[in-house]
């Protein structure tokens, strides 16, 4: 299938630090993609380069055939953008905003007005709409901070943690939301350190870390780079101070220190649970629980970087 | 054109923002009254005395009366401090340096003149007519008409040799020419004393022009920091459409306070501003001349708190410089030429020439000519410092 999205070798550094680096994957249209990865991982950066906020030292980002370096304003047109920020004017009601924000993208009159109806609708805010900003909850901030990136109706929506800071209800609202959008066709680029909602959204997704792409696939692809292997979580009492020792064990492949204990993905959780214990007590600390997990993202994440996503 | 659209939205932003508004507007209007009504004094008769040099060439008595009798009656005295000078050329010169607020001199042969029929005194003002200075000459106008009238009584008393009543005698009005010479500022431009109210109206209202044009820089940082301007930066617009439209936006804000300003002193301290035309092409010029400085101080700061800290220690300078404070008119020559490399000494004196010299727009050309230059001018300077630097950096 041909991409709609194109990203292709993308640099970017600042001060000589590398944020991005030989960064290239390819969205095909009506999938939701995800980014994933921890904070510092590079996702903004990346998503800003996507959105045209600031040009790449090197690479370029085709969108349905234009390029954003030559053409940015056709590029920009097909792109919705929400931004990890609610960047509204807080004194102005959401329909004052979603007005400004319309026009700049080129709707005017009776269309605007139509269009600001249907994303009020579509974010549940109409009956709040006159209201200024500045009184509404987060969850609601964070609704029309989404609903100004969808009046243009973009064929591309790019999402930077669009729920860092809300609540379970409004986080539930948001995700669904997404889903519907997706379903009537839109692509979605969106990016997460919340596994779980990558896990749910997304039908492909990139694991980044340190500015580099270090997988990407479906889903299941993701999980054959780990295997059939399981996460071990224990919470050790008191904690580990050099887990190193767990990893001598057969069939150990990564181990990393939580503010809980240790994680660990090996082979088979069942199995190994004994030995892994007895390693433990042996060290002087005691095992307070145990949990094993089948693979996810999270794994995928462990098992390729030695590191957990909220480290 | 989106840029009118970012411009509409800023004022929007500063009609809902009733703190900056009332700041902006009201503060100026309050402070216009409160400067109007301590200097009403002091602008008229309680002036300190002014430095008045003199020469008198007369042989005869008339030249006496003026120095002896009339510059020092009372009612004059307490203003005028008469020096006799020593050289003419020096005296003038010393006018001209702001040394001394006039020069009077009674040329050789003037009385003998006087009763002939004749005759000049000659006074030499600050070229730009202090209050007190505007005074002086009004004083020897008024010795010369006296000089005038009574020289035309003794001609027909003498004439009829003092037989008739005087209502009888027929006085020959064009056969006598006494008068005072008046040089430099001392003509008509000035012959209106500034009222303090008007011109405080005048300084205020432009001092809180540039207090506006800083706030607009302020919003462009906080559009920054909420991220309103990179979301701009990530629609379909050329870069050049936001920095216009947030120019625009600071300048129709700067346009719609000085207006608020002028309209609402006319309205409640009757303040008469001069020529609408006039103070319409001045409004919109000062704006746009302000608002270069706002983009220029939007561009040389990092956060909203450094524009607005820079924002005040540019605009003090500027208002004590621009007269603001002092009036332009009793400021000494070097700060009256300093003033000419401000906005707002431009300004302000457009509006002073609308005010009290009863100036037209046709006046005020070579202002608006400098204060659209000078706006454009400072554009230039904030487009190389933000493209030197990036807008969102």
């Amino acid at each position: 299938m041909k991409a709609f999205v194109e990203v292709k070798d993308l640099g970017k550094a600042y001060q000589g630090r590398a944020a991005v680096e030989n960064l290239s994957f390819t969205i095909p249209p009506g999938h939701i993609f995800g980014l994933l990865g921890p904070n510092g991982a590079g996702k903004t950066t990346t998503i800003s380069i996507i959105s045209g906020l600031f040009p790449p030292d090197k690479g370029d980002v085709i969108v349905d055939g234009h390029s954003l370096l030559t053409h940015p304003a056709r590029a920009k047109a097909l792109m919705g953008v929400v931004p990890q920020e609610i960047a509204l004017y807080t004194t102005l009601s959401a329909r004052e905003n979603l007005h400004f924000w319309g026009r700049l993208y080129g709707l005017k009159g009776d269309a605007l007005k139509v269009r600001v109806e249907q994303v009020l609708e579509r974010v549940g805010l109409s009956d709040r709409a006159n209201e200024a900003i500045k009184g509404y909850s987060g969850g609601m901030k964070r609704r029309i901070n989404i609903a100004a990136g969808l009046l243009h109706e973009p064929r591309l929506l790019l999402l930077d943690e669009p729920t860092v800071g809300v609540d379970p209800q409004s986080r539930r609202a948001i995700l669904d939301m997404i889903k519907d959008l997706n379903a009537s066709g839109m692509t979605v680029l969106y990016t997460s350190h919340y596994m779980e909602e990558v896990q749910e959204l997304c039908s492909l997704v990139a694991i980044m870390d340190q500015g580099r792409i270090v997988a990407h696939g479906t889903q299941e692809e993701l999980h054959r780079v780990v295997g059939e292997h399981d996460l071990v979580r224990l919470e050790v009492d008191p904690p580990l101070e050099d887990p190193s020792f767990l990893q001598s064990i057969l069939g150990v492949f990564a181990v990393n220190i939580t503010p809980e204990g240790v994680d660990l993905t090996v082979s088979d959780g069942h199995t190994l649970l004994a030995t892994i214990i007895a390693a433990i007590t042996q060290q002087g600390a005691a095992v307070n629980a145990v949990r094993i997990e089948r693979p996810n993202l999270e794994t995928v994440f462990l098992h390729l970087t030695g590191r957990m996503l909220r480290n | 054109m989106h840029l009118f659209t970012i411009a509409k939205k800023d004022v929007l932003l500063l009609i809902r923002d009733r703190k900056a508004l009332l700041t902006l507007v009201g503060t100026p209007l309050i402070l216009t009254f409160i400067l109007g009504m301590a200097f009403q004094g002091m602008w008229s008769a309680e002036t300190p005395p002014a430095r008045v040099l003199w020469i008198n060439e007369d042989e005869g008595e008339f030249g006496d009366i003026l120095f002896s009798d009339v510059l020092t009656m009372e009612g004059v005295r307490e203003w005028v401090r008469l020096e006799q000078a020593q050289d003419r050329q020096d005296a003038r010169e010393q006018v001209q340096r702001g040394r001394a607020t006039a020069y009077i001199e009674v040329p050789q042969g003037f009385s003998q003149s006087v009763r002939e029929g004749e005759g000049r005194i000659i006074v030499v003002g600050d070229p730009a007519s202090s209050i007190r200075a505007n005074m002086i000459p009004r004083v020897v106008q008024r010795f010369a008409t006296e000089l005038s009238s009574r020289t035309i009584i003794y001609q027909a008393l003498g004439e009829h040799q003092v037989t008739l009543p005087i209502e009888e005698i027929e006085l020959e009005l064009e056969q006598v020419e006494i008068s005072a010479r008046i040089e430099d500022g001392f003509d008509q431009r000035s012959s209106e004393v500034p009222i303090p109210m008007d011109y405080y109206a005048a300084g205020m209202g432009v001092m809180y022009l540039l207090f506006t044009v800083s706030h607009g820089a302020g919003t462009f940082l906080r559009e920054r920091e909420a991220y309103t301007l990179h979301r701009m930066y990530q629609a379909p617009l050329l870069g050049w459409e936001i920095g216009a439209g947030k120019f625009t936006g600071i300048f129709l804000t700067a346009c719609l306070q000085l207006t608020a300003v002028i309209v609402f002193s006319h309205l409640v301290y009757g303040v008469a501003w001069g020529d609408p035309l006039g103070v319409a092409a001045l409004t919109v010029t000062a704006a746009f001349g302000a608002s270069g400085i706002g983009l220029v101080i939007a561009a040389l700061s990092k956060t909203q708190s450094a524009a607005d800290a820079l924002g005040t220690a540019v605009v003090l300078p500027l208002a004590v410089l621009g007269g603001s404070m002092m009036p332009l008119f009793a400021m000494p020559p070097v700060m009256r030429t300093l003033s000419k490399l401000t906005v707002n000494g431009w300004a302000l004196e457009g509006y002073v020439r609308l005010m009290f010299e009863k100036g037209s727009i046709n006046d005020l050309l070579p202002h608006l000519g400098v204060l659209v230059g000078m706006g454009i001018g400072f554009v230039v300077l904030a487009s190389l410092l933000f493209s030197r630097r990036g807008a969102l950096s």
